[in-house]
């Protein structure tokens, strides 16, 4: 397709190209791109393009007793480098769909993210072996350039091979192999650590801990290059129209949105504000207040990213069956509450809090984004999302770092505190949401099947408007 | 009786319940002045007292044979003689009974006895984890460190008493050789409150805090960690327990939930106890940053070593019977494995306090309560409000409904089936 789709050219179009032969074991059952084992392996390649970066997300949360101890920095320092990850992003979601589908492509940028990615990670461990904070610093801010970005180009893959079909599915999976990322890293990094401490001590021990990171980023720099290849070659061989989201980022779009999206966005910040700074300090309070082991204390940490992973793709699925999103949301926070408070004012013991908070987690994430497109005009998705995004990540950055300094100051119990005093802003905005949106009608609390039965009594009449027309 | 009235006599009471728990604290270095020679060169006893409307706290502090506190619970107004003669008279039985503390009710000593270095070539921060031959030990008898003059290194004005050792001691060179020092700085309280400095202790009218500081002391280990024992009597012959209590609250030292309690006694609130935190800082200026942990071992029975070095100590002058005393020895070990150790920064502080009857404990303090009321209690009431308003309004609208639906099948519809 070199010529480029405008008005005049007609929708249904021949091409004289040539039918691509395929011959050897190019056409084989798994290599051929006409048959579905073939997109299967393509998606198990697709499933690892961003296993590197987020398994090197989260690895100050898996060291973070060895961080601050190596380095001698404060837990406020530490959280630094969560907050050096996000400040990137609060721009960048706005224009990593953008750049994907207008500048680079997917296959180029996909590449290029992953390299930002590896790149990052480089720096992030030279500058642990270095001991040079700011350099680590500048390390997390160029794995943030391409860690959110290289998941749109995650997203942009799924839709061009499994666009109509198993789409959502798809979806799932990838988040669900994300969160097995985090998982493994949490698992993994402090019997790597103490493994090579045989041979190392201190920030050099960190930054070639950090370095075995950095390998998993260039496994998912491979995948990205193998996925360029393969999606050319299908390309090729299909002849696969150019998929384009037609989501021009509009800024101006933003005097449309309502109250009510504008509650979303409240809730989204202040709900995961509440979790990841938490789990990038929970290796030391589970270590601190119940005296665990640092192996078991990664263990009850990564929880939450475990059971999100098998608990997101089946919450994501009931909840688009039964519908009731705003009341799924309330529940989610409320547990969530209920988990923070048990963690904040009793010994109980914190794998039962976090379990559960992994499924308040998953709850609450199933429910809550597809909301915005309900309160959204369709054509104003992407620039919905975008901005959902950027102030995600812009609270994530700040308050990643008023937590750290409140561990520092003021210690684990105002922590706490402080995360339920978010969540209690969250509740707060869930709950007038819900106020508002039934006075309005409750468009958001339908159940499935109401949806269901107005969109059919929609086409009914559109159906018979049509016939009038005739 | 009015409301009025009522609240002003709980005012009243509340003030008077305040102002009789404070205590009065004077501080008095007592010199020695029996001799005029080297015997009594640089020696002198602290007498800390605590005077309240119903009893007294007197605490007599010294370097005396070893650093010593002696803390003695009276009635108001009782009398505290030394007599220096009897004290350093090289007779035991003579030393028994210099010192006299009138209308006395309870009494112990805590006694800081000595100081060990340890190479830790696990890394462990665990001394259990070696014995006498499986690594080198420097054990260090503080009888044998020299003490400066209380006078000079103390403040009276504000209750605080210093023992501080610094110069270089004749037995063994090794503490001494970079110009450290060691030292136990013990602070009395009037009222209650917080220390200003981590792990920001709680005190009040019935204990004085310790700060440990080992400043630059001299060692010949590559994985040096410092340790002490410390030696309590109590008065009579009943079971001492270390008790450990958790706290949500952290507030006050971020990332500590344990605070540990050493009883002279459990059976009664009429009881000596030590206590601490278990965190140490690797910093003269303490912060979180150089906070690190610390190990307390098993309860021990004193040693023939530490009973020997009692009878010169002020406790042995004061406790006329001692078989009849309880004697333990504990030791504190400062450190966790991994952080460096002693020689990362080659300073150690360590708090705790020593006192009379209920010690401290943490609660959750106000502020954070009226943030958790506020917190929760916003939503409840939305919620609480917010759902009448829905049903109140779903309800009108349910019977609006009805009526269009009574009025429509009172009309022809207008897309009739023509």
């Amino acid at each position: 397709m070199s010529t480029k789709d405008t008005e005049k050219t007609p929708l249904i179009k021949t091409y004289d190209e040539p039918e691509v032969e395929l011959a050897g074991c190019g056409a084989t059952l798994p290599c051929n791109p006409k048959r579905g084992l073939h997109r299967y392996l393509i998606l198990i390649i697709m499933c690892f393009l961003s296993f590197g970066s987020y398994f090197c997300y989260d690895n100050p949360a898996a060291l973070q007793d060895n961080m601050t101890r190596d380095l001698s920095i404060s837990v406020s320092q530490f959280m630094g480098f969560y907050a050096w990850y996000s400040w990137p992003n609060v721009i960048l979601c706005f224009f990593g769909g953008f750049l994907i589908d207008r500048v680079m492509g997917v296959r180029l940028g996909a590449v290029i993210f992953s390299l930002f990615v590896t790149a990052g990670q480089v720096v992030f461990a030279l500058g642990s072996f270095a001991n040079k904070y700011w350099l680590m610093c500048a390390g997390r801010f160029i794995f943030g350039i391409g860690g959110e970005s290289l998941a749109v180009a995650q997203n942009t893959y799924a839709v061009k091979w499994f666009q109509g079909r198993e789409l959502n599915m798809v979806f799932g999976l990838q988040l669900s192999f994300s969160r097995v990322g985090s998982t493994v890293n949490m698992n993994v990094m402090q019997p790597l650590y103490t493994f090579i401490e045989k041979w190392s001590t201190g920030y050099k021990c960190l930054g070639i801990a950090l370095l075995v990171g950095a390998v998993m980023c260039i496994l998912s720099l491979l995948c990205a290059l193998a996925l360029g290849y393969f999606d050319k070659r299908a390309d090729r061989v299909l002849k696969r129209a150019k998929i384009s989201t037609d989501e021009m980022i509009r800024i101006r779009d933003v005097k449309d949105f309502g109250f009510k999206f504008w509650l979303l966005c409240v809730i989204c910040v202040a709900y995961y504000v509440a979790v990841f700074p938490f789990i990038g300090l929970g290796l030391v309070f589970f270590e601190m207040k119940w005296g665990l082991e640092p192996g078991t204390a990664n263990t009850v940490n990564s929880l939450v990213y475990i059971i999100s992973a098998i608990a997101s793709p089946l919450f994501g699925f009931l909840i688009d069956k039964i519908g009731k999103n705003v009341f799924w949301v309330i529940l989610g926070i409320t547990v969530t509450i209920g988990c923070h408070a048990l963690m904040a004012f009793t010994f109980a013991s914190p794998f039962v809090a976090m379990s559960i908070l992994g499924l308040a987690y998953s709850v609450l994430a199933s429910a809550l984004w597809p909301m915005a497109s309900m309160v959204v005009k369709q054509h104003q998705l992407g620039t919905a999302y975008g901005i959902m995004q950027a102030i995600q990540n812009l609270g994530l950055a700040t308050i990643a770092i008023a937590a750290g300094s409140i561990v520092d100051t003021k210690g684990y119990l105002i922590l706490e505190v402080f995360f339920l005093a978010w969540l209690c802003i969250a509740l707060i905005a869930a709950v007038l949401l819900y106020l508002i949106d039934e006075a309005q009608g409750g468009v958001l609390n339908k159940s499935a099947k109401q949806r269901r039965k107005e969109r059919e009594i929609l086409e009914e009449e559109q159906k018979r408007e049509k016939e009038a027309i005739n | 009786m009015s409301a009025q009235t009522s609240f002003y006599s709980l005012l009243f009471v509340t003030l008077f319940a305040f102002v009789i728990s404070n205590r009065k604290v004077t501080t008095e270095i007592k010199k020695c002045d029996y001799y005029n020679d080297t015997r009594c060169d640089n020696l002198s006893i602290a007498h800390i007292s605590a005077e309240g409307d119903s009893d007294a706290l007197h605490y007599l502090v010294t370097s005396l044979g070893m650093p010593t506190v002696l803390v003695a619970k009276t009635d108001p107004g009782a009398d505290v003689t030394i007599d220096w003669e009897k004290l350093l008279s090289q007779n035991d039985t003579v030393r028994k009974n210099a010192i006299t503390i009138t209308k006395k009710k309870y009494s112990f000593s805590v006694m800081f006895t000595k100081l060990i270095d340890y190479n830790d070539t696990k890394d462990t921060a665990d001394m259990t984890k070696y014995d006498a031959t499986s690594t080198v030990w420097n054990i260090y008898d503080l009888k044998d460190f020299v003490w400066a003059n209380l006078s000079e290194v103390s403040d009276t004005a504000d209750n605080t008493v210093t023992l501080k050792a610094s110069s270089s001691s004749v037995i063994n060179p090794i503490p001494w050789m970079n110009n450290g020092t060691f030292s136990i700085k013990l602070n009395a309280f009037g009222s209650h409150g917080r220390e200003d400095q981590l792990p920001h202790m709680q005190y009040n009218e019935n204990l004085t805090q310790f700060d440990l500081t080992i400043d630059d002391l001299g060692t010949n280990l590559v994985n040096s960690r410092f340790g002490v024992e410390v030696l309590i009597v109590g008065e009579n012959n009943e079971a001492m327990i270390v008790n450990s209590t958790k706290s949500i609250d952290d507030e006050y030292s971020p990332g500590v939930f344990l605070i540990y309690n050493w009883y002279t006694r459990l059976t009664t609130l009429d009881t000596g106890f030590l206590q601490w935190k278990p965190v140490c800082y690797q910093a003269l200026a303490r912060a979180r940053d150089a906070a690190t942990g610390m190990k307390y071992y098993q309860l021990q029975n004193a040693s023939q070593s530490n009973q020997d070095d009692l009878m010169n100590t002020i406790a042995y002058a004061y406790f006329t019977d001692m078989a009849s005393t309880n004697i333990k020895a504990q030791n504190f070990s400062f450190g966790i494995g991994k952080d460096g150790g002693y020689n990362k920064a080659k300073v150690i502080t360590w708090s705790g306090s020593i006192g009379h009857g209920k010690p401290p404990e943490d609660s959750v303090s106000v502020v954070v309560l009226i943030i958790i009321l506020a917190g929760l209690g916003v939503p409840v009431l939305i919620i609480i409000f917010g759902g009448v308003y829905v049903c109140i309004k779903k309800r009108r609208r349910n019977t609006a409904r009805q009526l269009v639906s009574v009025q429509s099948n009172g009309y022809q519809p207008l897309h009739g089936d023509q």
